[in-house]
C-alpha cells in the first residue's frame, strides 16, 4: 500500500466539487470549442499544454467539446463564421486595462493574495494583468511572466529601483538570491500596520500583518522585553534603505552617529514619553573617538534586547 | 502590442535560446543547463569584497531548467514538473525551486536558497567585515485540490543562520579600573539560529464568497554562544508564535467587491543570558570578575482587522474604501542579577527586576476614487486618515525597596494624506502618468518622521515595435519642525528636520525587426539631501553642548548599458557596463562653517562649533563581456569576464577590485 493512499480518503471531497473554471457542463450556444480554434491558431495551441490555462481543457461539456480558449476570449462561433473577423472575438488586450482586469478576475479573484487588486497602486495606474503576464508567450517557467526573470520585468517600469539594486550595498536581487515578490505583492496588499499605513502600499506582510523584512530577519522579530520602538512604529525603513544604499548595512547615513543623533537629540514632543528621544550623555560620549561614532559598538542589540534597556547586550 | 514588445525584448535580452522540446511518452521535456568553472582574482580590501560579492573559484552549475509537461493533462503522478537551479555548487547565492503539480489533485512548490556573504557586520570605524554567517531558507507549500472549490493548504518554512559573527559588549562598572566605562570588548559569537514555521489552512468558495483560513505555528530557537579564556557568554532564546488569519472576499457581480481580514499573532520568547568576564585591575593587580545573569520572557500579541469595499456604480467609476485596525501589545519582564568579585564598595552589584510595556493602536481609513472616462485618460484620487496611540511604561524594581509607581505615557498622532493622479494615453504607444501626494501629521513619533510632506511622480513611456523609451521623475520633501531643544542653543532654529529627494531616470531599449542585435541602457540620478538638528559636542570634557545641523548630501549617478550582437559563425557577443558614482560634495551654503573653502566632513570631520556635513563620494563600476559560440543545436560554449571596482574617495581603506571570469557550456538535452 502506497504511503500516499491516504489522499484517496479525500477524493470524495474533491470529486464533489465542480471545476473552478468557467467551463460549464452543458453545451454553449455561440461557442465553437477548442478544436475549432486549433485549426487556425496552431502557434498558440501547440505549446498550450505547458500553459497553466491548459487545465481548462480537462472538463468536456455534454457535446464533448472543451472551451479553454473561449473561457477568456468569449464565444468564437461568430469569429469563425466571419472567416476570422477580428472584430467578432474578444482580443482582450485591445480594450483597455479595466477590461483586461475583469477578464482575468472572472477566475482569479478567488485567491486571497489578489483580494486588494481593485485598489492596488498598479490598478489605479492602469497596469493591467497583461503588462506583466504573457498568456501565450510567457518567458518564465512559472506564473506566465513576460520576462524570464522577475526582476527584469519589474525594472521596465521601476527604473530607479533598478539603480538602487546596483548600489554597493543591496539586497541580493540581481544576484538571484531574492525576488521582488519576496517583499512585495504586486496584486495589492492590505494596509501596512506600521508608519501610519501611509507607505509602502504593495508590500507583503509576514505572519499576516507584520513587516516583510521579518520573514527572513527572524532574529529582529522579537518580542523583546526592550523593543526599540521605531522598529515597530515607523518600520525598518526608519533607518534602512531596503533596496540598496551607498552605505554599509543599508543605512540611510554613512556615519552611524548622525543617523542615531538625528532622533536622539532630546527635542521635546517626540518619543515614547513626548519628552524627546534622549540625547547621549555628553560628558561620556566623545565623538572624536571611533567607537563613539558607531553607536552599535556598545548598543549592539539596537533592534531589541532582553537584558538591557539601552540595548547593550 | 505590449505583449509582443515585451516578449521581443525579453527574448533579445537572453543569450541564444537553446531549450529544445522533446517528447517522452505522454510528456514533453525541455531542459537547459549551464555548467562551467568560475575564476576570481581580487585585489584591495578582500573583506569588503566578501561582504559585497563573495564570488570565488570553482566548478558551478550556473543555472538550469527542467520542464516536464503532460501533453494531455492526464499524467499519472504529475502533469507538470518544473525544476530550476541557480548558482549550485558553491556560489554564495544559490536558489533551487521545484514545482510538482497533478491537475485537480495537488500542487507542491518547494524552494531552497542559500545566501552566504559577510553579513553580520559590527559598526566599527571603517567597517568590520571579517566574520561570516550563512543563511539558508527553505519553503514548502502544498495545495490539495487546487482547482476545486475547497482547497487544503499545508506549508513549512525553515530559516537557518549559522557561522561566526562579531559582537561587542560594554561592561560598564563604575569605579572599577579593570572595566573602564568607555572600553568595550569585541568578541566572536558562534551564531546558531533556527526558525521553523508550520502552516495549515483551507480555501473555500461558498455561494460566491471566498473564505480562506490559515493557522501557523512559528518556532524560533537561538543558541548563540561564545567562549574564550576570559569571557564566556551563553544566550539561548527560545520562542513560539502562533498566528491565525481569516480572509473573506467576494466579487458580487463585478459591481461590488468586499474583502475582510482578521489576523491574530501571539508570541513569546524565553531567554537566559549568562555573561561572565574576568580581567586584572591594572592598578592593584587583583583579578576581578563580573557575571551578569538575566532571565525573563518577552510577550507580544498583535491583532489586525481590515474591511475593504470596492464599488463600481457605473463602468468608468470605482470607489474603494478600506478601514484597518491594528493593535500591538508588547510586555516583558526580566530579572537582572550581577555578581562581582571582589566586591566593590561603591557599586556592590545589582539585583533588579524590570517590566516594560509598549502598546500601539492604529486605525487607518483610505478612500479612493478611480475614474476612467476614456480609454485614453483616467484619474484617481484618495484621502487617508489614520490615528495612532502609543502607550508605554517602564518599571525598575530594586529588590531592596518597594516598586515605584510610574505613569503610563501616552502619545497620539493623527495623519491626513491626499493622493491624486492622472493617466494619459494620447496615442497607443505613449503612456503618461502624473501623481501627487500631500500629507501632514500632528505628532510624529521621531524628529525624522513624516510631518509635513509631499511627493510628486511623473512618468512617460513610449513603446513602438522594438523600441522602448521610458523616463520618470520622483520628488519627495518632508519638513518636520519640532519645538526648540531644551539645551544650550546657539545658532538659531536648527532643530528641525528637512529632507528632499529627487530621482530622475531614463531608459532606452531597442531591438531591430530582425533581432540580430539589441541594446538596453539607462541613466538614473538619485539625489538626497537632508538637514537635521543634532546635539553636537564641541566640548566633550565639559558640560556645554550645542545644537547644530547635521547635513547629509548624496548625489548618486547610475548608468548602465547592455549591447548584444549576433556575430558570424553562430557567435553572440554581449557587452555590458554599469557605473554608480556618488559625486556629492559638501557645499559651503548658508549656516555651514567652511575652512579653506571646504566644510568639515565625515569621516575626517573636526569637532568644532560648526555644523556637521556628511557626504560619502564613491565610485563603483562593473564592465562585462560575454562571448557565446553555438557549437550544436543543443550545445553552446560561453566565455565571460566581469570586473568590479569599488573605491571610496575619502579614505580608500575599503577599496577593492575584482576580476571574475568563467567559462561554461550550456546544454539542452
Amino acid at each position: 500500500m502506497h504511503h500516499w493512499t491516504w489522499l484517496l480518503a479525500l477524493a470524495p471531497l474533491a470529486a464533489q466539487q465542480p471545476p473552478a473554471s468557467s467551463n460549464a457542463a452543458a453545451a454553449r450556444p455561440g461557442y465553437a470549442g477548442d478544436q475549432m480554434c486549433q485549426a487556425c491558431h496552431p502557434d498558440k495551441w501547440t505549446p498550450f499544454h505547458r500553459n497553466a490555462h491548459f487545465k481548462l481543457t480537462l472538463t468536456a461539456s455534454s457535446d464533448k467539446k472543451t472551451y479553454a480558449c473561449e473561457s477568456c476570449h468569449g464565444p468564437g462561433q461568430a469569429h469563425i463564421d466571419g472567416k476570422g473577423d477580428k472584430s467578432k472575438i474578444d482580443r482582450i488586450g485591445g480594450r483597455g486595462a479595466a477590461h483586461i482586469l475583469e477578464a482575468c478576475l472572472a477566475c482569479h479573484s478567488k485567491d486571497f493574495p489578489r483580494a486588494n487588486i481593485r485598489r492596488s497602486a498598479h490598478t489605479t495606474h492602469d497596469v493591467a494583468c497583461t503588462h506583466c503576464h504573457s498568456i501565450h508567450g510567457a518567458q518564465s517557467p512559472k506564473h506566465l511572466l513576460a520576462y524570464s526573470r522577475q526582476r527584469d520585468l519589474c525594472y521596465t517600469c521601476h527604473l530607479e529601483v533598478k539603480a538602487q539594486f546596483d548600489l554597493p550595498f543591496r539586497h541580493r536581487v540581481n544576484e538571484g538570491a531574492m525576488q521582488c515578490t519576496d517583499c512585495h505583492n504586486p496584486h495589492g496588499s492590505f494596509n501596512a500596520t506600521w508608519r501610519g499605513a501611509l507607505r509602502p502600499r504593495l508590500v507583503n506582510q509576514s505572519f499576516g500583518d507584520d513587516q516583510s523584512c521579518l520573514n527572513c530577519h527572524t532574529d529582529k522579530r522579537g518580542p523583546f522585553v526592550y523593543e526599540h520602538p521605531p522598529v515597530r512604529i515607523e518600520g525598518c525603513e526608519a533607518c534602512h534603505s531596503p533596496h540598496g544604499s551607498p552605505n554599509a548595512r543599508l543605512l540611510k547615513r554613512p556615519a552611524m552617529f548622525t543617523l542615531c543623533l538625528e532622533c536622539h537629540n532630546s527635542v521635546l514632543g517626540f518619543g515614547k514619553t513626548g519628552f524627546g528621544d534622549p540625547a547621549p550623555a555628553t560628558s561620556f560620549h566623545r565623538l572624536e573617538q571611533p567607537q563613539f561614532q558607531n553607536c552599535t559598538t556598545c548598543h549592539a542589540r539596537i533592534h531589541g534586547s532582553n537584558a538591557d534597556r539601552r540595548f547593550q547586550r | 502590442m505590449t505583449l509582443r514588445l515585451t516578449a521581443v525584448l525579453a527574448a533579445a535580452a537572453l543569450l541564444p535560446a537553446q531549450e529544445v522540446e522533446r517528447r517522452i511518452g505522454a510528456y514533453t521535456l525541455r531542459t537547459s543547463y549551464e555548467f562551467g568553472f568560475r575564476s576570481v582574482w581580487v585585489d584591495g580590501n578582500q573583506d569588503v569584497y566578501r561582504s559585497a560579492l563573495n564570488y570565488n573559484n570553482g566548478l558551478r552549475l550556473f543555472d538550469g531548467t527542467l520542464r516536464l509537461n503532460s501533453r494531455d493533462g492526464h499524467g499519472r503522478f504529475a502533469d507538470e514538473i518544473v525544476l530550476t537551479t541557480f548558482g549550485s555548487g558553491g556560489d554564495p547565492y544559490q536558489a533551487h525551486a521545484l514545482r510538482l503539480e497533478k491537475n485537480r489533485w495537488y500542487r507542491l512548490d518547494m524552494s531552497h536558497r542559500i545566501v552566504n556573504y559577510r553579513n553580520r557586520l559590527l559598526s566599527l570605524d571603517g567597517g568590520e567585515h571579517g566574520y561570516n554567517t550563512e543563511r539558508m531558507f527553505q519553503n514548502y507549500d502544498l495545495t490539495l485540490f487546487p482547482q476545486r472549490k475547497v482547497q487544503l493548504i499545508l506549508g513549512f518554512d525553515r530559516n537557518n543562520q549559522n557561522g561566526p559573527a562579531v559582537s561587542s559588549m560594554n561592561i560598564d562598572v563604575r569605579g572599577e579600573a579593570a572595566f573602564p566605562r568607555d572600553a568595550f570588548f569585541v568578541f566572536t559569537d558562534n551564531v546558531h539560529r533556527v526558525n521553523n514555521t508550520w502552516r495549515a489552512g483551507a480555501n473555500a468558495t461558498l455561494g460566491g464568497v471566498k473564505v480562506t483560513f490559515l493557522q501557523g505555528w512559528d518556532y524560533y530557537k537561538e543558541d548563540t554562544t561564545h567562549a574564550a579564556p576570559n569571557h564566556q557568554r551563553s544566550d539561548p532564546v527560545h520562542g513560539f508564535t502562533p498566528f491565525s488569519r481569516l480572509g473573506i472576499h467576494t466579487d458580487a457581480g463585478r459591481r461590488l467587491s468586499v474583502n475582510g481580514r482578521l489576523v491574530y499573532a501571539g508570541g513569546e520568547r524565553n531567554f537566559i543570558l549568562d555573561d561572565s568576564i574576568a580581567a586584572t585591575n591594572p592598578v592593584t593587580g587583583v583579578l576581578v570578575s563580573r557575571q551578569a545573569f538575566v532571565i525573563g520572557r518577552g510577550n507580544r500579541s498583535q491583532g489586525t482587522g481590515d474591511v475593504t469595499i470596492a464599488f463600481t456604480p457605473v463602468e468608468p467609476v470605482t470607489f474603494s474604501n478600506t478601514t484597518s485596525v491594528n493593535q500591538t501589545r508588547i510586555t516583558g519582564d526580566t530579572a537582572f542579577s550581577e555578581f562581582r568579585q571582589p566586591l566593590n564598595r561603591l557599586d556592590p552589584g545589582r539585583n533588579d527586576y524590570f517590566f516594560d510595556f509598549l502598546g500601539i493602536r492604529h486605525i487607518a481609513n483610505l478612500t479612493d476614487v478611480n475614474y476612467r472616462p476614456w480609454k485614453s485618460a483616467g484619474f484617481y484620487g484618495g484621502y487617508q486618515y489614520s490615528i495612532r496611540r502609543i502607550q508605554s511604561r517602564e518599571m525598575v524594581e530594586d529588590a531592596s525597596g518597594p516598586p515605584p509607581v510610574l505613569p503610563l505615557d501616552t502619545f497620539e498622532n493623527t495623519t491626513h494624506a491626499v493622493l491624486g493622479g492622472i493617466r494619459l494615453r494620447p496615442a497607443a504607444p505613449l503612456t503618461l502618468l502624473l501623481d501627487a501626494e500631500y500629507g501632514s501629521a500632528d505628532q510624529p513619533f521621531t524628529p525624522v518622521s513624516e510631518k509635513k510632506y509631499h511627493g510628486e511622480t511623473a512618468r512617460a513611456e513610449y513603446r513602438y515595435k522594438g523600441l522602448l523609451l521610458a523616463g520618470s521623475f520622483k520628488a519627495y520633501r518632508n519638513r518636520n519642525a519640532p519645538p526648540l531643544i531644551a539645551v544650550a542653543f546657539e545658532s538659531g532654529p536648527t532643530s528641525g528636520h528637512r529632507l528632499e529627494s529627487r530621482q530622475y531616470a531614463f531608459n532606452l531599449g531597442y531591438t531591430p525587426p530582425k533581432g540580430r542585435w539589441n541594446f538596453d541602457g539607462g541613466y538614473t540620478k538619485l539625489h538626497l539631501d537632508s538637514s537635521s538638528g543634532i546635539v553636537n559636542f564641541p566640548n566633550p570634557s565639559g558640560p556645554t553642548v550645542a545644537l547644530r545641523q547635521s547635513l547629509y548630501r548624496s548625489e548618486l549617478h547610475h548608468a548602465h548599458g547592455t549591447l548584444r550582437l549576433e556575430l558570424p559563425r553562430h557567435a553572440t557577443l554581449l557587452l555590458g557596463y554599469s557605473l554608480v558614482k556618488d559625486t556629492a560634495k559638501p557645499s559651503c551654503g548658508s549656516g555651514v562653517l567652511c575652512v579653506s573653502g571646504q566644510p568639515p566632513s565625515y569621516p575626517s570631520f573636526v569637532l568644532t562649533d560648526a555644523d556637521l556635513v556628511s557626504a560619502y563620494p564613491l565610485n563603483y563600476q562593473s564592465p562585462q563581456v560575454r562571448l557565446t559560440f553555438q557549437l550544436h543545436r543543443r550545445l553552446s560554449w560561453n566565455a565571460a569576464w566581469q570586473y568590479y571596482g569599488y573605491s571610496e574617495k575619502l579614505t580608500g581603506l575599503q577599496n577593492y577590485f575584482a576580476h571574475a571570469a568563467y567559462t561554461s557550456f550550456r546544454w539542452s538535452f
